[in-house]
Formats: structure tokens, C-alpha cells, sequence
């Protein structure tokens, strides 16, 4: 009977041994997170969609070199050229949702694998303070969470399931000819769905906002949320890197969701408690703001262009601007433009900003009508945020 | 320490089994104990060193008390005071961890006052450890242990497979296996037995609880926001929690039992299918058979049992039923979930007691009968999910509501959270009703080894499968081999999304 239990477990642990060694072999080759490393001339890199995870971005950029950092949300990784900043070598750390917590996470990851790193501009959003969603499950199984178990992510990274299924995705995308839409420094390269009209992408990210459940309608703002860009700020100085706080210009529509979730009054408040932290830092960091009712954010359509695809100048959708206005805002930053876009936000004024924005979003709802209306129709309906309409 | 951790899997694990054996063969059996107690205090530290004093001092207290008890022979009057002392500490410390602050609560609302206690801690396990004590206190007292080596007694305490959640271990059956020669040397079928039970258990986990608990989880918080659930929402989440604590917890005891097993021990068994239960007190007698055998034999039969007429059978049951549900949380859901499992006791016995006075009335072809019994008691059970389930009463309230069909009966497939689709949760309900309805269970399938301590007589004692799969079984084989090792490596590469085990609040 012994010999029957011993070839059991013979075959047992020669089945499992073999099978580690093909996972992890398999895994360690293909490499979906760029935990082993990165080559340029990995044949595989555009077929790596796993660039886009908070894991794959982290990792990519310990192995990357570069002396300007985006930080932000999906609207940085959205709205960045690679060479959006003259003469310097940039990295998009853009992830999409991307808390505070987050962004200082990444930030350390730079910091401790960059010694050429210079500047950071670091784009702020409102639902990147909602103190309910500063830890994301994704942030804590990458190099962002600070306690993460390294033993641990190695293993994850080499023999897990998650490993084993984007490596085989790699090798899918490969077969189907399906590259990933984001180059090896985080940028995007195309940032625009020709699939769907103008109308279903605005509406979607109005829904999305402020729809039930919305990232408008469930925020829970608070300024402890904003810790980290304190730390961000002292990081900054204590390694001598220029940092540019900006809040995004994103479209008037999206303003006027915002205003009527009844949020524009927490979002002046998350501009005050910004400027005051970086006011209280006392450092040299520049705090901008591209909200507003500009030419830019109050782009308007053509009901005909509405239902066709990629008829917006300056916008993806609603939330997410083209790389073409970051043009605009950092030749603002830089001091090349003196358009009427964006404003370095100081204390002395500061109220007077914030009055004109608001004064500027009620004109627009008044020569709006048609679009408060769209909104209000929009969030009473059963708008389901996954079902997108394609273009006619 | 999870047991679904890579540190326990890939480190202490491997260091404890090989350090146990190598001790056992080179040294003696009693270095070896004294190794295993080590790893298992250090598996208890492992989570907070802290409370690793307060399991020494409830060791020593209850060993000293125990030893007295034994010790002073004769004189009753002494004797029950020092049994009454003990109970009280060990009733005191689990009281003070567990319930200080929902008394101090409960007490302020009937008061009106406002006084604040800092937030307990409840110590990880303290609800087992403390239990399986005050048994070990009162058959002392009655004269019945007759083991009082300390190394035995602390490992009957802290044996680190069922520390943590149980089975809630009897010193009769477990002290008598560390002194015994027969488990002195190393068995190849105890060994590979037990790693492929604790695989079972493992794949339970990880593979069937940890993939089914993402909609409950949704739908439950998405309940405490205050929003209302369709009705088919509310089933689903409380089908999938139903399921996710069985596998959870059932999964736990398995991976308990082969984990025991790799050291030569055999723990009792905690579960013989639950779900394919015929009635609710059947229900009780296959669910948590431990903390279930514990109540029985220390609460229930004092308190009169079903010898003392009707009226004493019928409060004992509900008294017994009451505590259980104190016993596994804090809090009014907890009591109430335990009232209604003691009402659902009453109603099995009141149509038991009409059907036999009616015997004509009730004719169902038996295999119907069966059918419709094991279907009305597992609906109970799914019911009595929610308020387990539930943070308070408000939010049970809520769902019982969608669930009762109070808030409408649309049944369109809806949209709860991004990720979390209601139509994945219903395939994988409707495997687990195939797993634990129509196949065997982990002890059955394991049954050549007779992995636990009270390996029952006949084979009556377990429901059998449905006919066609009656083959399921586990044989040393190379067949088995090769059957068994994807399983484990599929659930090996699946635990990179670790989540803790349901029975580790209790």
C-alpha cells in the first residue's frame, strides 16, 4: 500500500513541479508588467496592454529614463504630447482614476529610480480628493503601495493566474494583429474612439459624473485627502524638482454637471484648500487653473458634427481634453501665450477668480437652455453608462 | 497567518511539517510537540505579538484551574466554586474582548447616556480557544480528562490547523493522539491525504468563495448606502453569500483537517453537507458539527433538553439557538439570526409532532418528500443568511423588503456595480447548487484514509451523491495524480487575490 502512496505523490510533485516551471518560465518570458525588465527591443512591447494598470506603469517607469514626469488622471494619459514640454525627455504617469494617494505613490517611484528627474506636473481633479477612494485594490499590488510585500509581488508576478492570463492575452493581441494603444513611455498614441459620436462619448462621461452613482453624485470630499500633495510638494523640494500644480480645463458641460450635482461649491472649496497648502508650503510651486468658460472648454457643435465621430477640436469627451489644448495650457504655464485661458491661482485673488468662474458658468447655462435641459433628461433616464451608442 | 497566504504556504508550512518530522525522528515524540506548540504560538503572534500573552495567560489560568479541579477530590461544595470561578474568567475575558462594546452601546441608547469606551480588539480566536477551555474546566470538574501533560494541554489549545476558526477541538479526542505510539511515525497515506484534503480546502477558498463573494459584497454595501434592490438582486446576493460562507468555512475546516493530518493527527469532522440537510435540527447536526456537539453537551442538556416535556424542549432549543447566534458576533443581527434558527427549531418540531398525529395526510412518494425537505430547509437557512450577513438591522430590514418583493417584482437583469454582473453570479450559484447537491463531499471523497478523529460507523452517516457520481473518489493513483495536480496549481496561481476567511471575525 506504501509503494501506492509514494508513486502518488512521485506523480503528484512531478506534475506540479513541471507545470511551476512552465508558468513561471512562460510568465518570466513574456513578462506582461514589465517586472523583469524592459527592452527596447522587445518585439512584444506594442502588444503589452497591461502598460495601462498601476502595476504596468509603475514598473515601466523604474525602467525608463526620463526628466519630466505627468502625474493626474486619465486626463493626463489622455491629453499628453511625448514632447509636450520642449527639450525634455517625459514619462505619462497617468492612470486612470488616479487618487492623490496614487499620484504621490508614483511620484516616489520616480523619485527613487530617476536621478535626472526635474520637473513634475501634477494635474489635480476634484474626484481624485473623494476620501472613499484614495486606495484602489489595483494601487496595492503595484510599486505604489509603499507597504507593498515584495516576496509577494514577485511571486504574483511570475505564478499567479493573473500573470498566466495577460501573458496568454500577449500572445492573443499578437495573433490578431492588436496593438496597445499606449507607447512605452505612458503616453497615449491614439486617444480617440472613431466608433462612437460626439454626443454618445459627452453624454456617457456626463452620465458617469453625474448620474446615479456617479463620481459627482458620491463624492465625499475632505481636505485630509489632500495630505499627499503636501508630501508631493515637500518630496519635490527636498530633491530640488520643479513642480507645476495645474487643475484640468475640462468641457463647460462637464462643469454644468458638476453644478448641478450640486458640487461647484466643493469644488471652489478644493481650490482654496489647494492653494492653501501649497501657499502654507511656502515653496516655489505654481498652482494654475483651466476650469472655466473658455473658447476651449465652451467648444460647441454643429448638431450635425454632434453625431459624427472626432468633430471636437479640443476634446475626446466631455472629461478628457486633446493633446492639442495642452499645448495651449503649458504655453500659458511657460509664459509663451497670453490667451484667456487658465489663471495662476494666488491668495489675493483668488475669491475674485472664483467669482468670475461662477458668473461665467451661469451665463453659459443661460445661452445653454438646450444643453441643462440634455443633462437633466439625461441623468432622470435609465442611461446605461456601459451602452454607448455608435455613430449613425 | 492565512492559510491561503504565501508566507504560510511557502514558508512556515514546509518549515513546521519537515521540523516536526526531523525533531520526531531524531530527537522524540515530545521535542517534537514542544516544536509544533512553538510554531503554533508563533503562528498566533504572527498577527499581533501582542495578544500572544493574552493566549499564554488563558493557557496557564485554565491548566491551573483544570489541574485543581482534579486535584481536590471529594469536596463538591469547593470544587463547583472553583469551576464557577473559572467559567466566569474565561466567560469574562471572551465577554470583555467580544461584547464590551456593543453592551456599553445597548446600554447607552436604553439610557440616553453617551459614555465611551475605547474600541476592543477582539482577539483572533479568542471565541474558540475560550470555548474549547471552559469544556476541558467542566469535564475536569466531572472527573472525566485524565491527560495533565502541559505540552499536550497547550497544543489541545493552540494546534495551529484549528486555532484560528475551528474545529472547535474536545480534549477526549485530541489529548490522547499526542501520548499515542500509534501516531509516532511518519505515514505516507496520512501525509498524502492530508495535502490533498488541504488542497480540496484551499481550492473551496480560493477558487469557489473568494470568485462568489464579490456580488454579495456589492449588493450588501450598496444596501448600507441606502439604495433598494429589485428582487432579484436581493436572491442572488443572499444565494451567493449562502454559498460563499459554506465553501468559506467548509473549505477552512478542510484545509484544518489535512493540514492535521500532515502531523500524523486527526481533528473532528465540522461538516457533512450542510445543504442536502433534511430538516433544521439534521441541519445543526451537519453545520459546524463542533461548536454544534459543544452546545449540545454544555448548554442544551443542562439546560433540560428534550427530557423535561415540551415546554423545557422547546426554551432549551430557543436558548441554546440564542446564544449560538451571540456566540457568532457582537451584535442584534447576530441575536436575532440565532432567534430565528431557534423558531425555525419550533417549527420542525410542531410539524413533526402533527405529522405524526396525522400520519394518513402526508403521502408523498419519499424521494419527493426528500426533495422538498432539503430544498425548505436550505430556503430557511438562505433566508436566516441575511441577517447573518447584514451590518444592522436596518440594512436585513432593507433586504427583506427586496427580497419579499416590496420593492417590486421587475426582474430585469440589472446594473449594480461596474465589474460585478449579476448573470456571472447566477452561473457560478448554479454550480455550487451542483457541487453540494448532487456530489460527494470532501470526507467522502477522501474516505479511504478516514481523515477525521470520529470517522462515523456506517456509511449511512454521510447522504450519498447522486448515483452517477458515486466514483468520485480519492485513490493513490497515477490517475489521481494527474487529476489533482492541475487542481492545485489552478488554485495555487489564484491566490494572488488573498481574502480572509468569514469564520476569523468569530
Amino acid at each position: 500500500m506504501n509503494t501506492l502512496y509514494a508513486q502518488y505523490i512521485k506523480w503528484f510533485t512531478l506534475i506540479c513541479f513541471f507545470m511551476i516551471a512552465f508558468i513561471t518560465g512562460f510568465s518570466y518570458y513574456l513578462n506582461p508588467y514589465f517586472v523583469f525588465g524592459f527592452n527596447s527591443d522587445d518585439s512584444l512591447i506594442a502588444y503589452k496592454s497591461r502598460i495601462s494598470t498601476r502595476k504596468g506603469k509603475s514598473e515601466l517607469m523604474r525602467h525608463q529614463s526620463f526628466d519630466t514626469l505627468f502625474l493626474g488622471t486619465s486626463r493626463t494619459e489622455f491629453g499628453m504630447y511625448p514632447d509636450a514640454v520642449a527639450g525634455s525627455v517625459s514619462f505619462n504617469g497617468g492612470l486612470s482614476g488616479c487618487s492623490m494617494t496614487e499620484a504621490e505613490g508614483m511620484l516616489r517611484v520616480a523619485i527613487d529610480s530617476q536621478s535626472e528627474l526635474k520637473r513634475v506636473y501634477l494635474f489635480c481633479d476634484l474626484f481624485s480628493a473623494d476620501i472613499k477612494k484614495q486606495v484602489n485594490p489595483e494601487m496595492l499590488v503595484s510599486r505604489i503601495n509603499p507597504a507593498l510585500s515584495i516576496p509577494q509581488y514577485y511571486i504574483d508576478s511570475i505564478f499567479s493566474s493573473d500573470s498566466l492570463k495577460y501573458s496568454i492575452r500577449i500572445l492573443e493581441d499578437l495573433f490578431k494583429q492588436e496593438k496597445t494603444s499606449r507607447n512605452s513611455a505612458g503616453f497615449l498614441i491614439k486617444s480617440h474612439n472613431v466608433r462612437y459620436s460626439v454626443r454618445s462619448v459627452f453624454d456617457h462621461e456626463l452620465y458617469v459624473h453625474s448620474g446615479p452613482g456617479g463620481r459627482y453624485t458620491t463624492l465625499e470630499y475632505g481636505k485630509e485627502a489632500l495630505g499627499p500633495i503636501r508630501r508631493i510638494i515637500q518630496l519635490c523640494m527636498e530633491h530640488d524638482i520643479e513642480l507645476t500644480l495645474s487643475i484640468p480645463p475640462i468641457h463647460a458641460t462637464l462643469q454644468n454637471a458638476m453644478f448641478t450635482s450640486g458640487r461647484w461649491g466643493t469644488y471652489e472649496q478644493f481650490k482654496l484648500d489647494l492653494l492653501e497648502i501649497v501657499e502654507a508650503e511656502n515653496s516655489d510651486v505654481s498652482l494654475w487653473d483651466f476650469s472655466g468658460i473658455s473658447p476651449y472648454t465652451a467648444e460647441s457643435l454643429s448638431p450635425k458634427d454632434w453625431l459624427r465621430a472626432d468633430k471636437s477640436k479640443w476634446y475626446v469627451d466631455c472629461s478628457h481634453f486633446k493633446p492639442l489644448l495642452s499645448e495651449e495650457m503649458f504655453a500659458r504655464i511657460h509664459g509663451v501665450s497670453n490667451e484667456p485661458f487658465g489663471a495662476r491661482l494666488q491668495s489675493d485673488s483668488i475669491d475674485e477668480h472664483l467669482k468670475l468662474l461662477r458668473q461665467e458658468l451661469e451665463q453659459w447655462r443661460l445661452e445653454h437652455r438646450d444643453e441643462v435641459e440634455h443633462l437633466e433628461a439625461l441623468i432622470q433616464s435609465d442611461f446605461f453608462p456601459k451602452k454607448i451608442k455608435p455613430k449613425p | 497567518m492565512l492559510f491561503n497566504s504565501y508566507t504560510f504556504l511557502y514558508v512556515f508550512l514546509p518549515i513546521t511539517v519537515l521540523g516536526f518530522w526531523l525533531i520526531q525522528e531524531l530527537v522524540n515524540r515530545h521535542s517534537a510537540l514542544v516544536w509544533l506548540v512553538g510554531c503554533s504560538f508563533f503562528f498566533y503572534a504572527y498577527w499581533n505579538p501582542v495578544y500572544i500573552l493574552l493566549i499564554i495567560a488563558s493557557i496557564g489560568f485554565n491548566y491551573f484551574v483544570g489541574y485543581r479541579l482534579s486535584s481536590v477530590s471529594g469536596e463538591v461544595g469547593f470544587r463547583r466554586k472553583i469551576l464557577f470561578v473559572g467559567i466566569i474568567c474565561n466567560l469574562g475575558l471572551l465577554g470583555y474582548f467580544k461584547y464590551a462594546n456593543f453592551f456599553m452601546d445597548g446600554v447607552n441608547k436604553a439610557l440616553g447616556l453617551s459614555v465611551q469606551i475605547d474600541a476592543v480588539v477582539l482577539p483572533l480566536a479568542i471565541s474558540f480557544f475560550t470555548f474549547q477551555q471552559i469544556a476541558y474546566l467542566v469535564d475536569s470538574y466531572r472527573d472525566v480528562t485524565q491527560e495533565r501533560n502541559f505540552i499536550n494541554y497547550c497544543l489541545f489549545v493552540t494546534f495551529f490547523p484549528q486555532l484560528i476558526a475551528g474545529p472547535i477541538v474536545h480534549h477526549k479526542k485530541m489529548m490522547p493522539q499526542f501520548s499515542d505510539h500509534a501516531h509516532q511515525h511518519f505515514q505516507l497515506s496520512n501525509f498524502s491525504g492530508g495535502l490533498t484534503l488541504f488542497f480540496i480546502g484551499l481550492a473551496k477558498k480560493v477558487i469557489i468563495a473568494d470568485s462568489i463573494s464579490d456580488y454579495p459584497n456589492v449588493v450588501f454595501d450598496n444596501v448600507l448606502r441606502g439604495d433598494s434592490l429589485n428582487i432579484l438582486e436581493a436572491w442572488v446576493g443572499t444565494l451567493a453569500y449562502t454559498f460563499q460562507l459554506y465553501f468559506d468555512f467548509s473549505g477552512y475546516s478542510d484545509m484544518a483537517i489535512g493540514l492535521a493530518l500532515l502531523f500524523g493527527i486527526r481533528l473532528p469532522m465540522n461538516f457533512n453537507s450542510p445543504y442536502k440537510a433534511l430538516n433544521t435540527a439534521d441541519f445543526w447536526r451537519r453545520w459546524h458539527i463542533t461548536l454544534g456537539e459543544f452546545l449540545r453537551d454544555y448548554l442544551y442538556i443542562p439546560l433540560g433538553g428534550n427530557r423535561r416535556g415540551i415546554g423545557r424542549l422547546y426554551f432549551s432549543l430557543m436558548a441554546t439557538m440564542g446564544l449560538s447566534g451571540l456566540w457568532h458576533g457582537a451584535g442584534w443581527t447576530f441575536i436575532l439570526w440565532g432567534i430565528q434558527q431557534g423558531f425555525f427549531h419550533w417549527i420542525f418540531l410542531s410539524w413533526k409532532l402533527f405529522k405524526h398525529k396525522s400520519r394518513r395526510m402526508f403521502q408523498l412518494p419519499a424521494k419527493l418528500q426528500g426533495m422538498l425537505a432539503v430544498f425548505l430547509t436550505f430556503m430557511a437557512w438562505t433566508v436566516g443568511m441575511v441577517l447573518f450577513r447584514a451590518e444592522s438591522l436596518e440594512v436585513a430590514g432593507s433586504f427583506y423588503q427586496s427580497m419579499f418583493g416590496l420593492n417590486g417584482f421587475a426582474v430585469e437583469i440589472p446594473y449594480v456595480h461596474e465589474g460585478y454582473d449579476i448573470e456571472d453570479s447566477i452561473k457560478l450559484i448554479g454550480i455550487c447548487f451542483f457541487i453540494v447537491w448532487c456530489l460527494p463531499n470532501s470526507l467522502q471523497i477522501m474516505k479511504d484514509i478516514e481523515p477525521v478523529v470520529n470517522w462515523p460507523d456506517t456509511s449511512q452517516a454521510f447522504t450519498a451523491p447522486l448515483r452517477f457520481f458515486r466514483w468520485v473518489k480519492w485513490r493513490p493513483s497515477r490517475l489521481v495524480a494527474c487529476i489533482v495536480s492541475p487542481i492545485v496549481i489552478y488554485t495555487l496561481i489564484s491566490m494572488n487575490k488573498v481574502k480572509e476567511f468569514l469564520y476569523f471575525q468569530f
